[in-house]
């Protein structure tokens, strides 16, 4: 069986146009070995990793932390970091929909990033884990529901194309014995590990994630070459994902502004204006509200004004003192850019004629620019 | 409740009803084409009153729904409207696309026709603001708004609001936590502006789907919605559909949009209870009634509104083993629905035994508005101009 679902369906949101030529992604980045800096590129090129790995913009410490270091060490560690772990985590669970009230709650699912972080379990033992657990299956009741999920999120399959397997997979779930993709089983846990154990379970784990980042389905020899090697050492994500955002095809990602997805709004909010992580009950609240509308934008700005107006995101003494010096710097941190001539001198005679600094906040915060990375 | 009162919904019940029936027999089978064009109808709501609703549970019994009765008395009733499928989300997906779609009840991706709101806001060069879905579908209802087929697409589709996920004690906790947003001042918000508008042109070619205009007059519902309004504390069950059909009438006072439609689900808990079934029906009449209220008190909606209720299918004849509905049983409480019609182009306290399709409901809207619907499989409804 090969995997027949395409990943627009699947949950995985495809950029128009987007096409990922196989030499850009095998050919290594040329500024790799350069040192991160100050400057636009560099902050543009952090963020951007930062939201692909970790699911935010980087904090302010780990800015800091990352200047001077080359683009391809920072690349490296980030990708092997506690932080991406987190990342990857929640978009697992977002993507099998163990939200809310089906958030696994046990101390075995709470530490998942810690000990993938710490190579105690592999991705594969992990999705293993998270399919299997009595949160999913919650999520998933009864035999169509669950055999359909465990067959479309899992390995891709169109399980209308696939009767006969669901007709398997439901008797297997129902405890009788039975073939299922080829492998004997009698419960509902040998269905989740046969289909873990499948022979596209690698492929199509990395063809949506690939293309969560690129947008595009990924060359076909360089997803099985990845897949084979993701197989053959389930601890290989890491450093898959880092040859991809080392790649040159994601140096030409960068010239394409990505659109920030809710999630990655609410994360990156926290970060840029709070300079921390928001809380997991900070961010659900916030993100159950912006998923409720299918353009997002007016709600992101009411959460902005908020959180504005309840006094959070500090501005220091420099806007007043030195207008020119805040707004550029504002324009930095958040657009990660300088603002043009006639940006800066609007901005300034606005602070003049009495603009508070944190109405220069919103105006970028709520400006379609900082809805993208 | 007994469910077996109002078994057979026939004409005669609908009279009892206080339904009046009409002798539409007598007259040729679609009015609708010959009409002269410039109907008085400006605004449509569809309301989809959905999860699966017998008819004889509505109509046939106006105690649970005395607001659809009314509705009904200034309007038309087709009680014979096939269903054109039997999973909850593509028997909604075919009203608004009229076209019968296979898509079955887990289905959580977009449908391949293009959807009324694509239809009309194109031909008609609308902005978002005139196309509003107010859903109680989870993350289905987003696919509601718009089909994948390449002619119309996103940029013509509907704004989906789904209530319960904002206006609830969830987001309430979030304004607790940051307090309340203060009213902008004129000066505050013209400075906002000018700001704004000197960002040089950034972000992605994606088109957002609402103008900057327009996003900023949602922005100020959201927050009046939040702030000054009783939707956050509608509670308890239905609520979700209570909400839904709260905003729609909020929204078409405020936003005075061209095509409205509300797409309801709470009825489906009649899986499991028959009595909790008909409280969601009686709630959910509730707030259609106060829909109704905000239509007849506003001189400019009164005489420009058109009102189309109907569920997507049915259920079953019988109680299950719970007893509560399922449906699945073929029947034709399963599988004939009844649409009311209201507005000022139709005839008025008329029931038309024609058989009809759910599917016949989106081009009707679309002749009503003067806009073509090259790819609907339905017609439009038959005589039901006055």
């Amino acid at each position: 069986m090969t995997v027949s679902r395409p990943l627009a369906s699947a949950g995985v949101g495809l950029l128009p146009g987007g096409s990922v030529a196989a030499a850009a992604l095998d050919a290594v980045s040329t500024r790799l070995s350069e040192p991160i800096t100050r400057s636009p590129a560099d902050r543009r090129f952090l963020r951007a990793v930062s939201i692909d790995l970790a699911g935010r913009t980087p904090l302010p410490a780990e800015s800091i932390a990352a200047q001077q270091r080359s683009r391809g060490d920072v690349v490296r560690e980030l990708a092997a970091s506690r932080p991406s772990w987190e990342g990857f985590y929640e978009e697992e669970l977002f993507y099998f929909l163990l939200v809310d009230n089906f958030r696994p709650s046990t101390d075995a699912f709470v530490e998942m990033p810690a000990l993938l972080h710490e190579r105690k379990l592999s991705v594969r033992e992990a999705l293993l884990q998270l399919v299997s657990s009595q949160f999913f299956n919650s999520r998933n009741p009864g035999n169509d529901t669950f055999v359909t999920v465990v067959l479309e999120q899992l390995l891709g399959v169109t399980v209308q194309k696939e009767a006969a397997t669901l007709e398997a997979g439901k008797k297997m779930y129902d405890g009788y014995a039975t073939t299922f993709l080829g492998k004997r089983g009698s419960s509902q846990a040998d269905l989740v590990r046969i289909a873990v154990e499948h022979e596209d379970f690698e492929s199509f784990f990395l063809e949506r994630r690939f293309a969560a980042i690129f947008g595009d389905v990924p060359p076909k020899k360089r997803l099985a070459a990845d897949a084979a090697r993701l197989r053959a050492d389930p601890f290989q994500w890491p450093a898959i994902v880092t040859e991809w955002l080392s790649s040159q095809a994601y140096e030409e990602l960068l010239a394409r502004p990505r659109s920030k997805t809710d999630r990655v709004f609410v994360r990156a909010l926290f970060a840029d204006l709070l300079g921390r992580v928001a809380e997991y009950q900070e961010f659900r609240r916030c993100r159950n509200a912006l998923l409720a509308l299918s353009d997002s934008r007016p709600l992101r700005s009411v959460l902005i004004k908020m959180m504005l107006d309840a006094g959070l995101g500090s501005v220091g003494e420099e806007a007043t003192k030195d207008p020119a010096t805040f707004v550029a710097d504002r324009f930095l941190h958040l657009l990660a850019r300088p603002p043009t001539p006639a940006e800066g001198d609007a901005f300034v005679r606005e602070i003049r004629a009495g603009a508070s600094p944190k109405l220069v906040l919103r105006a970028l915060l709520t400006h379609s620019e900082y809805q993208t990375y | 409740m007994n469910p077996t009162t109002n078994r057979f919904l026939t004409r005669r019940a609908l009279l009892k009803a206080g339904v009046a029936a009409a002798g539409a027999a007598a007259l040729p089978s679609s009015l609708f084409a010959a009409a002269a064009p410039g109907y008085r109808t400006k605004h449509v709501m569809l309301v989809l009153f959905a999860g699966g609703v017998r008819s004889r549970d509505t109509v046939g019994t106006p105690a649970n729904a005395p607001n659809l009765a009314r509705l009904a008395e200034k309007g038309v009733v087709l009680p014979n409207c096939a269903a054109a499928n039997l999973g909850h989300y593509g028997a909604s997906l075919a009203i608004l696309t009229g076209v019968p779609e296979y898509m079955g009840i887990r289905e959580n991706a977009r449908g391949f026709s293009p959807t009324v709101f694509e239809y009309v806001r194109k031909e008609l060069k609308l902005p978002a603001s005139g196309a509003w879905l107010s859903a109680n579908n989870g993350s289905q209802g987003a696919n509601l708004a718009y089909g994948l087929n390449k002619g119309w697409g996103a940029e013509f589709g509907a704004n989906v609001i789904d209530g319960d996920g904002i206006f609830n004690q969830e987001f309430r906790d979030v304004l607790s936590q940051f307090g309340r947003p203060r009213a902008d001042g004129p000066e505050e918000l013209a400075a906002l502006e000018r700001m704004r508008g000197a960002v040089a042109a950034g972000g992605t070619n994606e088109k957002a789907l609402n103008d900057a205009a327009t996003a900023a007059r949602v922005e100020k519902y959201i927050v009046d919605e939040l702030t000054n309004s009783e939707t956050v504390s509608l509670t308890g069950p239905g609520a979700g559909d209570a909400k839904a059909l709260r905003i729609a009438g909020n929204i078409l006072q405020i936003f005075r949009p061209t095509l409205s439609c509300v797409s309801l689900t709470s009825a489906d808990v009649a899986h499991g209870s028959f009595n909790a079934y008909v409280d969601v029906i009686r709630r959910n009449d509730l707030e259609l009634g106060r829909i109704l209220d905000i239509v007849q008190a506003d001189p400019q909606l009164r005489d420009s509104t058109t009102i189309f209720v109907l569920p997507e299918f049915g259920r079953d004849k019988n109680l299950n083993q719970r007893n509560g509905l399922d449906h699945g049983d073929g029947s034709d409480d399963l599988q004939r629905v009844a649409c009311v019609a209201y507005g000022p182009d139709f005839k008025q306290g008329k029931t038309i035994d024609a058989d009809c399709a759910t599917v016949d409901v989106c081009p009707t809207i679309c002749k009503l508005l003067g806009v073509d619907a090259p790819l609907v499989r339905g017609k439009a409804l038959p005589r039901l101009l006055a």
